[in-house]
């Protein structure tokens, strides 16, 4: 639906963007995770529009994005990481203008903030000036707005950063309806947990560059790379200096009396490990295999990434 | 189309819950009223002060009010029209407001041509409004030689066009500056330091303050290269207003 491909944004001598690539599948929801200042937002604004960019190509549904622009912004949705309306507008009052000038009547523009509203579920103040919102209230009408012309794909640039749990599950509850109607949403984000939660594919942007592209299962299965977490009444560092060593640990990490044994190989692990451990005669408290989740992937691709 | 109509009624929405118009027609048509009054009394107020008979110093009827009160409109109530519009694109800009338009494949240009229709609408029916009221009060209060409504109206077009230059003036300012106070004082900067130059050489037939003097002997007669020339630059500087806005680089 949405394909990417050698994307650059230059400002001044600062490269935002260095070249990344991906698509975006009709009916997925699709994660682009990465951290403040990676090039999310940037990327977001390239694609709703908003700004221009230097080298690369857009196609949104095999059309040129550039050449079919205005038709192709009819189509989509946009909901900006802090939202801002003619605050002195009611909700009514700005769907109504934002409705005009996508070209719809009178009575599609009333019927059609009704259901938006009831989906956000800000229908009750709906003739409280917009300017009042609190952040939560804000975000979401954002996403009724970008909503109201009915489009096939949406946008959503970090929708949960600022909220607190209950809002951000608001918003993840909503995303997770939205695709169980089939729409396809790219969606932004530097919380983990939310991409576990309604993704299915994803991008890790770091840098300007993107690290890896996905689909959830497939990435979890290539990359979960075992870890053992050992915790012990001393003897901690020399244990640690034995692993280190060996060619089917990948990494070991010492945090108070507690050993993360990052293994390459799971197989020769679950026979080798325990047997060092115990040789090592040091007392052990817990030894524990913990499946590694997308934060460690995360943290590996991106801080470690000599070991992709 | 649909953003220029969009446009129009955020426009009138906007300024009216911001008192926008009320500010306007206070700051225009106050001194409709006020500059009659003052130029009765003031000449009797210095009089008591003095006591002396100052009437020769004072020549005053009621075509010098309506000039007063010209001079008043491109002193004051400029000023204030200028102020009050300076901020309707850069507004826009630095506080993200056009995320939503723009990502929903709004028309820069219509959102122009709107703002400049509006704000353009206003201030011509503010100064025809303050011109009528001028007229009517400096009728009242003052008496002696007389300008007729035919030439006053005259006038209040000639101010209106000169008006318009600085609205459109304001606009482009507006879309290349971040704030509005800043686009506001800078079109100010450059209207009043145009008056002296419009003196000069070629300018004395092209530049628009020519309008104002025009204004002042309440005829048409000889205007035709400056309202010519005054047309074409409001064109051009919208124009480049629009290509300033579908250029701009919206960041949300
Ligand atoms: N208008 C701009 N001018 C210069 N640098 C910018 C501009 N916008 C963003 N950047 C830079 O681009 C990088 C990426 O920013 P952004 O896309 O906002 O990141 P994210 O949304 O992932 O936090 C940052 O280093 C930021 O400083
Ligand atoms: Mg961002």
């Amino acid at each position: 639906m949405l394909k990417v491909e050698g994307l650059v944004k230059k400002y001044k001598d600062l490269e935002v963007l260095k070249g990344i690539s991906f698509e975006v599948e009709k009916g997925s929801v699709y994660g682009f995770l990465g951290r403040n200042g990676a090039g999310k937002t940037t990327t977001m604004n390239i694609l709703t529009g908003l700004i221009d960019f230097n080298k690369g190509n857009i196609a949104y549904n095999g059309k040129d994005f550039k050449e079919n622009k205005r038709g192709i912004l009819r189509l989509i949705g946009y909901v900006p990481q802090e939202p801002v309306f003619y605050g002195y507008m009611s909700a009514y009052e700005y769907l109504a203008f934002m409705g005009e000038l996508s070209g719809m009547s009178i009575n599609s523009i009333r019927l059609r903030s009704e259901e938006v509203l009831d989906i956000v579920g800000l229908r009750e103040a709906a003739k409280r000036k917009v300017g009042g919102y609190s952040g939560g209230m804000k975000q979401r009408f954002a996403i009724a707005v970008s909503l109201f012309n009915s489009p096939e794909m949406l946008f959503l640039d970090e929708p949960t950063s600022a909220l607190d749990p209950e809002g951000r599950m608001e918003i993840l509850k909503l995303i997770n309806d939205l695709k169980q109607q089939g729409m396809t949403i790219f969606f932004s984000t530097h919380i983990l947990n939310d991409i576990e939660r309604v993704c299915n594919q994803l991008s890790i942007l770091e840098a300007g560059n993107i690290v890896i592209s996905s689909d959830l299962r497939s990435l979890k299965d290539k990359y979960i790379k075992p870890i053992y977490d050992i915790e012990l009444e001393g003897g901690v560092k020399e244990l640690a200096e034995r692993l280190q060593g060996l060619p089917w640990i990948q990494k070991v990490m010492i945090e108070n009396s507690k050993i993360a044994v990052y293994v390459k190989d799971i197989e020769i692990s679950k026979q080798e490990l325990i047997k060092i451990v115990a040789e090592s005669g040091c007392n052990v408290i817990s030894f524990n295999l913990r499946k590694s989740d997308l934060e460690d992937i995360f943290i590996r691709l991106v801080n470690h990434n000599e070991n992709i | 189309m649909r953003t220029f109509k969009a446009y129009l009624k955020k426009e009138v929405l906007e300024a009216a819950r911001q008192y926008r118009y009320l500010i306007i027609f206070i700051g225009v048509v106050f001194f409709a009223i006020a500059t009659p009054i003052m130029l009765r009394l003031l000449p009797k107020l210095l009089e008591a002060q003095m006591n002396a008979d100052l009437s020769s110093f004072f020549t005053i009827n009621r075509r010098t009010a309506i000039q007063n009160y010209i001079g008043d409109l491109v002193e004051i109530s400029y000023l204030i029209i200028i102020l009050v519009f300076s901020g309707t694109l850069s507004d826009e800009l630095s506080f993200r407001k056009l995320v939503f338009p723009y990502s929903k494949g709004g028309s820069p240009a219509g959102m122009v041509f709107a703002k400049f229709l509006h704000n353009s609408l206003t201030t011509v029916l503010a100064v025809f409004v303050g011109f009528a009221v001028n007229y009517y009060y400096a009728n009242i209060v003052i008496s002696g030689e007389g300008a007729s409504i035919n030439e006053v109206m005259t006038s209040a077009l000639l101010v209106s066009l000169y008006f318009l230059f600085g609205i459109s003036l304001a606009m482009i300012f507006s879309s290349l500056l971040k704030k509005g106070l800043t686009a506001g004082i800078v079109t100010l900067a450059v209207s009043y330091s145009m008056i002296p130059l419009s003196g000069l050489g070629v300018l004395k037939k092209l530049a628009p303050y020519n309008l104002i003097q025009a204004a002042n002997k309440f005829s048409m007669e000889g205007t035709l290269p400056v309202i010519t020339a005054t047309i074409i630059m409001i064109i051009a500087i919208i124009a480049l207003t629009c290509y300033r806005m579908s250029r701009v680089e919206i960041i949300s």
